[in-house]
């Protein structure tokens, strides 16, 4: 008896389940077809409920950033094209799709000038994080074998020297990287950066829209930034966006 | 004979006179460059007087550097006279006076070294000078020369101008005598240099010069304010100012020298004035030919006893001292004024340029990209330099011919000043090649007009070659991963990869991995876990080292042992093969038993030890053999040694 109602349960469990993918998939496809039939809002707005009931995937950021671009809101397409990158890091199609819609906007990135930068541009935070716990557990992993049995000392010190040094590098740059895991996107077209945060203050230059930018403190509705050019001014909250959806 | 003797005697005294005293003459003879002070105790408040004579000789003068004595060239003087001389006859000398404010920062005894004066032929060098630079004292009221000692030197600043003494301090006038008529050019006045034709928009520099009369006493001087019409010139300011002595038409000046920049506006004669403000302070009866006048409270009613005393002896014999010194001095407001009218002509139309920017000077080009192997669609640095003289303010970027397959955006830019009318423009461009079809950045232009030419010049770069790679910026197709292949196809091609349609699984987490609350946690883990197999592994290491060294003590101390028993055995000696024996069972057992070796006793062996064994036994005859037993012969000492040792070696 006990038997048979568990296994109504799971059934019950797997079927609602079942729905609830199955309308996620619809909600995503007919979003898509809203996309290609050029009703760039519409989709928009659906790909926004997607995000809001399911979470976000590299795939649905995806496609919201390119019916933001369709749309021509460039800043929010840039913003949610780095999402998925930040989602997806050796995803090839976001990252074309970004670096191309940069380039159409004229949005390029400083060259990195020291080889610091140089080097902790090889490889994106996510991939320096899992390097670094790649290395930690493959140190456990020698420590508990070691436990276990004997292991020729070479191979160990091999091994520990391989682990120590991955650590030391992958620590160096994710700390080198650290500022940029708080990046934002400029969305708005008209973001101007202050001297100030006050409304009316002089303005050190106009932000392009889509632009990266560091925060660095905050003050009532002004954000303290700097751009990749290294300018720093105050910019209206309400202009940027944070990249992890803080 | 005698005669005759007398005689040579005579002339030879007189030769010897002769001699002797053009020897003397030479040695006594005036030095070539004397320096004297007016004092030997300065007041730290007042300048002191150095005077420099230099005689018969023409030559660069060479001042020392005395730190905390400041040096003013107040005058110089040239004095010829004729000398007779014992073996040329009349000789004209000329001496030549420079006489120089000193002026120290602190108390103390200063030593003056030798002022040096450099000629063609030889460097000759005075006497060192030295004095004592003493407590301050009470400034006088008038300012005036303190018993013909030393002279006070108040300050006067510009607004905006650096605190300078001395350069137009001065004493009440020594040479502005009383009932002289004073114009207000002999006080102070401007002079201009500068290129009065110029053209429309040409930059031109600017020396204007306020020449102040050492000899005056300066109370006051505002900023030269100047007014121009159509044509452009910065306000001064105190910042620049570059303040000397000069000779200018024979007499020492104070000079202000302010370098600057104008250009022409307009076309057409424009006048420029400028206005400066003085307030100096001289005897009433020294009529200047403009300003007012005031009274002032210096006068022989208000001057102390000391200082009539000091003003009497200040001046020489031949002057009036009441007719002079205490004639009522007065201030005046005076304002030097100078105008200079330049002639601004329009630029040719003839041969202008159609892209001419308004650049006009003498100007140089340069180009250079920030790589020449590119691939399509890569953005690349276009770098241009104008450099030169000119109106800076008009350099604007070259353009690029159109290229439908190059994409320019807007250039930033940047202006280094090396000089007055010189700098260093330079044009920061963001440039997308789009295809390869590219092989060259085209050419850049820049015109500008030459005025010293009187034509416009066009500087021209050669094309900069180019490596494009790469198929281009064209939107390529990607082939489609996954189904709706029709809806994908219909994607606009504007755009060169499809939407994705797999929607994949799903995240609320948006934060890069070093953020999420899952990688912190695996990496704790993961380090405890590691320290912690280490540390276990460490300290099961260390147990099992510290357990071989005590075995490998053990085994060591019991060779010895067993070596004494096996020497007490050669010997026959029974006592002592018994002793050696007890002792070696004592250290062999002392661990199991859980006491020092030497308390272990029968008693602890029976507990540890079966009772047929051989080591009780002989522990047992060890024991008695010490109260008066037996000992062992040397038969039974042979049959015991071999089960001893098998026996205590057996011991684990």
């Amino acid at each position: 008896m006990n038997k048979n109602i568990l296994i109504g349960i799971i059934l019950f469990t797997s079927i609602v389940f079942q729905a609830f993918l199955s309308s996620a998939a619809t909600l995503f496809d007919e979003a898509n077809t809203n996309v290609i039939a050029g009703n760039y809002s519409r989709a928009i707005e659906q790909y926004n409920q997607l995000i809001e009931e399911q979470g976000s995937s590299p795939a649905l950021l995806y496609n919201l950033a390119r019916a933001f671009e369709e749309n021509g809101q460039r800043g929010l397409a840039i913003l949610n094209y780095s999402r998925a990158e930040s989602l997806a890091p050796g995803d090839a199609e976001i990252i074309s799709a970004l670096d191309r819609i940069r380039k159409a906007n004229g949005l390029f990135e400083e060259e990195a000038q020291s080889w610091q930068h140089r080097f902790t541009s090889l490889l994106n935070l996510n991939h320096w994080s899992e390097l670094l716990l790649g290395a930690l557990l493959c140190y456990t992993a020698l420590q508990l074998l070691l436990l276990l049995r004997s292991v020729d000392k070479k191979v160990v010190v091999i091994i520990s020297t391989l682990c120590a040094l991955v650590t030391a590098v992958s620590t160096t740059a994710i700390a080198l990287q650290w500022q940029t895991m708080d990046a934002m996107i400029v969305v708005s077209d008209s973001a101007k950066l202050r001297l100030s945060p006050i409304k009316g203050s002089d303005v050190v230059r106009g932000i392009r829209e889509g632009r990266k930018v560091v925060p660095l403190k905050q003050h009532g509705d002004f954000c303290y930034v700097e751009d990749s050019s290294g300018t720093k001014g105050w910019v209206e909250k309400k202009a940027v966006v944070a990249v992890d959806g803080r | 004979m005698k005669t005759l003797f007398r005689k040579n005697l005579v002339l030879s005294f007189l030769l010897a006179l002769l001699l002797v005293s053009g020897a003397v003459s030479t040695v006594l003879a005036a030095p070539v460059i004397t320096a004297s002070l007016n004092t030997d105790k300065l007041p730290l408040n007042q300048a002191g007087q150095l005077t420099v004579i230099i005689t018969s000789k023409e030559g660069k003068l060479k001042m020392p550097e005395v730190k905390g004595l400041r040096f003013n060239l107040f005058s110089k003087k040239v004095k010829s006279s004729s000398i007779i001389s014992n073996i040329s006859g009349n000789k004209k000398n000329i001496s030549t006076s420079f006489i120089f404010r000193v002026a120290a920062e602190e108390e103390g005894k200063y030593t003056i070294p030798p002022i040096r004066l450099i000629t063609t032929d030889k460097n000759y060098a005075s006497t060192p000078v030295t004095f004592e630079v003493v407590a301050p004292v009470k400034a006088a009221k008038n300012t005036g020369n303190i018993g013909g000692t030393t002279i006070q030197l108040p300050s006067i600043q510009l607004p905006g101008m650096p605190f300078s003494q001395g350069i137009i301090g001065q004493s009440a006038p020594q040479q502005v005598k009383s009932g002289k008529t004073m114009q207000e050019s002999d006080i102070a006045f401007f002079t201009i240099k500068t290129k009065q034709n110029i053209y429309e928009g040409e930059n031109v520099p600017v020396e204007i010069k306020l020449c102040l009369n050492p000899e005056i006493h300066f109370l006051d001087l505002s900023m030269p304010r100047i007014a121009a019409e159509d044509l452009s010139i910065p306000p001064l300011d105190g910042k620049g100012v570059k303040e000397d002595n000069e000779e200018i038409n024979g007499k020492i000046w104070h000079t202000l020298t302010w370098q600057t920049t104008l250009s022409g506006i307009k076309p057409g004669k424009h006048q420029l004035d400028i206005t400066g403000q003085v307030t100096v302070r001289m005897p009433a009866t020294s009529k200047a030919s403009s300003g007012q006048q005031q009274r002032s409270h210096r006068d022989i009613f208000n001057a102390s006893p000391e200082e009539i005393l000091a003003e009497m002896m200040s001046h020489s014999i031949f002057d009036n001292p009441f007719a002079d010194s205490f004639t009522p001095m007065v201030r005046k407001d005076l304002t030097p004024k100078k105008s200079v009218t330049f002639t601004v002509e329009a630029l040719p139309e003839k041969g202008r340029p159609v892209n001419f920017t308004g650049a006009v000077g003498s100007f140089n080009l340069k180009t250079s990209v920030s790589r020449d192997k590119v691939e399509a669609g890569d953005p690349l640095t276009l770098s241009v330099e104008v450099s030169g003289k000119g109106n800076f303010k008009s350099v604007t970027m070259p353009k690029l011919a159109d290229n439908q397959s190059i994409k320019t955006y807007p250039p930033t830019e940047k202006f280094i000043s090396v000089g007055l009318n010189a700098g260093k423009k330079t044009f920061d461009q963001g440039i997308i090649i789009k295809n390869s079809s590219v092989t060259e950045l085209p050419a850049v232009s820049f015109n500008y007009f030459d005025p010293e030419k009187k034509t416009y010049v066009t500087k021209s770069t050669p094309p900069i070659p180019l490596t494009v790679i790469g198929a281009g910026y064209t939107p390529q197709p990607v082939p489609q991963k996954n189904t709706t292949d029709q809806a994908a196809a219909a994607v606009s091609t504007d755009h060169p990869l499809p939407l994705k349609f797999d929607l994949g699984s799903t995240t609320t987490d948006l934060r890069p991995m070093p953020r999420r609350p899952w990688f912190i946690f695996s990496c704790i883990v993961a380090l405890l876990a590691a320290l912690a197999a280490f540390t276990f592994r460490h300290i099961h290491t260390s147990q099992r080292t510290a357990r071989r060294s005590v075995q490998k003590q053990l085994t060591s101390r019991l060779a010895g042992d067993l070596a004494s028993v096996d020497k007490a055995q050669q010997a026959g000696d029974g006592h002592l093969f018994l002793n050696t024996c007890r002792v070696a069972i004592q250290n062999r057992l002392a661990g199991r038993c859980g006491v020092h070796a030497s308390a272990v006793s029968s008693s602890n062996l029976r507990e540890i030890l079966p009772e047929d064994s051989v080591l009780l036994e002989v522990f047992q005859m060890a024991e008695n053999a010490a109260y008066g037993g037996e000992v062992p012969t040397d038969f039974e000492m042979d049959q015991l040694y071999p089960m001893i040792r098998k026996a205590l070696e057996d011991i684990k």
